[in-house]
């Protein structure tokens, strides 16, 4: 899974002489949380997300009358507030790389890049989407939890042991164990009863770490 | 993986009589992006985010801005199951109760590193990602050729595909040169996207 395939192309800009009016109008309309902002050229020279704009808001407890206020938020530019420090990615970059970046460095979505032009933008918001996916979050089946202490060969047993029994795997995600030799992998499974997978799972000496049925 | 494994425990809460702006100052001491509201007996009665407290006068009490409908989990609610909720109910943090105690709270943050994991984000690699079709003992013929040679699997995710009858497997592998597995994959009709050192 590549950011090319769940970024959204084409995204909603702003130019970088708007005002931060106009920016927070736009976010709303087109229910974005980051606009790239583009120069006269057309060339993105920074991003601004909404909590940029919201915390350069004045607050309301100023003695300013509304009036006033709206004149002081629109006289100010988006060229002002936005993040020019931002971090572009290419589309052929995978989706976990991506992610990786947007944690190390606290940042929410990252402009994709290609050929010196923007081509997407792709959030936390899209890679969460995958995350649902990816465990199988909607589709109904039994959900098992199973620990293994040697990491090698041990999703071939389990997937083996669970094609055997005719069981068909949903989902299947693996995660790191406490030290890097043992693994965690959660898996969703339908077309076998609970207690023959249960009982396989524990002749290939995996911990059963939790087991439910998701309807 | 259930939340009780990776949420936030004791999380910072601000109580309902508190202005907004202690709440913002609060939040941006802690670098937090959510505030539970309690009452005096610590009891959960609102949560805010901090968008909720940006858009909010400063002078305004907590206990008239918050969010006082809070969705809740339990410490052994599914983790997949938190984040449905998540992004059906449009929230970005669930707090965590046990027998109508507060005990944590699971945050879209806590639950983007555990991404990481599952896609092993942090562990290097030969990257494949696969097509292949959605029939019963698939990635058991997968996973067990990779073993056969030898091969070790740091990660393994599987995602819906183009349509119901393929998925795609993207797994990373250690110990095992890329041609030999590229050529073994294909051997087993399985339709290589890509291919990559990560």
């Amino acid at each position: 899974m590549l950011v090319r395939e769940r970024m959204s192309a084409n995204p909603v800009t702003i130019a970088v002489d708007a005002p931060i009016t106009e920016a927070l109008r736009v976010m709303r309309q087109s229910q974005v949380r980051r606009l790239p902002v583009l120069d006269d050229e057309g060339k993105m020279v920074g991003i601004v997300s909404e909590k940029d704009l919201l915390y350069a808001s004045p607050s309301p407890v100023t003695s300013l009358s509304i009036y006033e206020m709206h004149y002081l938020l629109s006289q100010l530019r988006v060229a002002e507030l936005m993040t020019t420090d931002v971090i572009p990615v290419r589309p052929d970059i995978p989706l976990e790389e991506a992610a990786r970046i947007m944690v190390d460095s606290k940042i929410g979505g990252l402009p994709v890049m290609e050929g010196g032009e923007l081509v997407g933008i792709i959030t936390e918001t899209d890679i969460f989407k995958v995350f649902l996916e990816l465990l199988g979050a909607r589709d109904k089946g039994l959900r098992l939890t199973l620990g293994f202490p040697d990491r090698k060969g041990a999703v071939a047993r389990i997937t083996t042991a669970i094609a055997q029994l005719g069981g068909n795997i949903l989902a299947l995600g693996t995660f790191l164990g406490d030290d890097p030799t043992t693994g965690i992998a959660t898996i969703k499974i339908e077309d076998v009863p609970t207690d023959t997978l249960l009982a396989a799972m524990r002749d290939l000496d995996l911990e059963i770490l939790d087991v439910r049925e998701i309807e | 993986m259930l939340v009780i494994e990776r949420m936030t425990r004791s999380p910072v809460t601000i109580t309902g009589e508190a202005t907004v702006k202690q709440a913002l100052a609060l939040v941006e001491e802690q670098k937090i992006r959510h505030l539970p509201v309690v009452d005096a007996e610590g009891v959960l009665v609102g949560i805010l985010s901090e968008k909720d407290l940006l858009r909010a006068p400063g002078d305004h009490l907590v206990g008239d801005v918050m969010t006082c409908d809070v969705i809740t989990v339990t410490e052994y609610t599914a983790l997949e199951e938190a984040a449905r909720i998540m992004a059906d109910q449009r929230v970005s943090s669930l707090p965590v109760m046990r027998n109508g105690k507060r005990v944590g709270i699971i945050t879209e943050t806590n639950l983007f590193r555990l991404f990481l994991d599952l896609l092993g984000g942090r562990e290097r690699g030969l990257r494949l990602t696969m097509l292949v079709p959605e029939e019963k003992g698939v990635l058991a013929s997968v996973t067990g050729e990779i073993a056969a040679m030898g091969g070790d699997i740091l990660a393994l995710s599987t995602f819906t595909g183009e349509d119901p009858t393929n998925r795609i497997v993207t797994v990373k592998v250690s110990d095992v040169p890329s041609e030999k597995l590229i050529a073994i994959m294909e051997a087993l009709g399985m339709e290589i996207v890509d291919v990559r050192e990560a």
